[in-house]
């Protein structure tokens, strides 16, 4: 047998022995068993390493030691994952009450400020846009402002309006109930001019119709109306 | 009931809560986790301590355990990492206690008691030193290899899945371990050397 021919037939015995050589190793392996003896010997030393290492012993521990393997094991779990021990009755106590405080002092935090921000709101006489829409294609628009001066709440309604034709009682500046122009309402804006006439309303910027309805109160009420 | 369905059984037994389930699949598996780990030791308590780890991370574990693979696989997975992180440990302990541990590797501390023992057995035990010192003696992965397939038992398959390796690698590195253990045990193979005790 040449050296190659034994390297190569060596480097094949532990795959021959698992049983997982190719059809066409498995052929020439068994070729080479035939014709020779130096391959027969050393397949045959590999056979024996594997007697061997079938026979190869485990040494165990006493077995005491294997007996107490559970109660050791659950000992090592017990020190390893303590189980969360129950609290005592002043912590759980202390929890609610101090739960307590503090969602107590967030609610009460929150209407206080609340409430400051509305007496703060109504006293200092802004006036408060309470509803708007915006006009989208011929809806109508109904805007309600409350407070001495409508002047924020009409700026507001300037940018939404831009095609409205009247259909309400219109108003004029000489009108009772129009209580004078605003600068958002003067003649820099003909879509709002408040002293255009519905005739000289041309699309498709239509002046906005105000109407002031004398109610006598202080809170005066802005009404836009778009066909 | 097949080996793989008990342990599943068992396992879907201790995720609903069932912790006598755990002890049943100590009691089922832990000989062949110590084997293993006795193998990669050869050393009795650290073999004995392994499988105490390998348990404890199996407990700690098992509620997450989807049974993707068998349990056993799974099981062989936590063994061959304790292994591996007891071995690390070893090496840093080694650095420390060289001159006992020289002691140890050289059978000072532990002779066989080789007055009660007939000659065959002698034999037996100085083969079994041999192959533990050829085992010790390859390399990481392809000792891992050959432990599962020659003293385990595993398939080629059941080793790749448990050591997430390719097949083909596998067999690679049994190949060259068995390769390797066959020159280290070469005294030992030789007929005449053996001198009458092969039973083959």
């Amino acid at each position: 047998m040449g050296k190659r021919v034994g390297r190569r037939f060596e480097r094949l015995i532990p795959a021959y022995l698992e049983g997982v050589l190719t059809e066409r190793q498995w052929r020439w392996f068994q070729r080479q068993l035939r014709r020779s003896e130096a391959c027969r010997q050393e397949l045959e030393r590999y056979r024996r390493l594997y007697r061997h290492l079938d026979r190869a012993r485990v040494e165990y521990p006493d077995p005491q030691a294997l007996e107490s393997f559970l109660p050791r094991l659950y000992e090592r779990i017990a020190q390893e994952t303590p189980e969360p021990k129950p609290r005592s009755w002043t912590a759980r106590l202390w929890d609610r009450w101090t739960a307590q405080v503090a969602v107590g002092g967030l609610v009460g935090s929150l209407v206080g400020s609340a409430v400051a921000l509305l007496l703060a709101l109504t006293a200092s006489g802004l006036g408060i846009l309470s509803e708007s829409r915006m006009a989208e294609g011929g809806e109508t628009v109904l805007v309600t402002v409350s407070g001495d001066e409508a002047t924020p709440a009409i700026a507001t309604v300037e940018a939404f309006l831009v095609t409205a034709e009247p259909v309400g009682p219109t108003l004029s500046s000489g009108d009772p109930g129009f209580e004078g122009s605003s600068p958002s309402l003067g003649g820099s804006s003909p879509a709002f001019s408040s002293e255009a006439t519905s005739e000289e309303r041309t699309p498709p910027l239509s002046p906005l119709e105000l109407y002031f309805p004398e109610t006598g109160a202080d809170f005066g009420t802005l009404v836009a109306f778009q066909p | 009931m097949s080996v793989k369905d008990a342990d599943q059984f068992l396992v879907e037994q201790f995720q609903s809560g069932d912790r006598g389930a755990f002890d049943a699949l100590v009691q089922r598996h832990y000989r062949r986790i110590y084997d293993y780990a006795y193998y990669f030791t050869h050393d009795v308590e650290e073999a004995y301590d392994i499988t105490q780890e390998v348990f404890l991370r199996a407990f700690k574990a098992l509620n997450g355990f989807k049974g993707d693979s068998s349990f056993y696989t799974w099981l062989y997975k936590i063994a061959t990492n304790a292994c591996i992180d007891h071995r690390r440990r070893r090496r840093v302990y080694r650095r420390v206690a060289l001159y006992e541990d020289l002691n140890v590797e050289a059978g000072l501390d532990r002779m066989p008691d080789r007055e009660r023992l007939p000659d065959e057995q002698v034999l037996d035990l100085e083969i079994d030193e041999q192959i533990k010192q050829a085992v010790r003696q390859l390399p990481e992965k392809q000792r891992q290899v050959f432990i599962l397939r020659h003293f385990e038992g595993l398939s080629l398959q059941e080793i790749a899945d448990i050591l997430n390796r390719e097949l083909g690698t596998v067999k690679a590195h049994l190949f060259h371990a068995t390769r390797k253990m066959r020159r280290l045990l070469a005294p030992y193979l030789e007929e005449v050397a053996v001198g009458g005790h092969e039973e083959g």
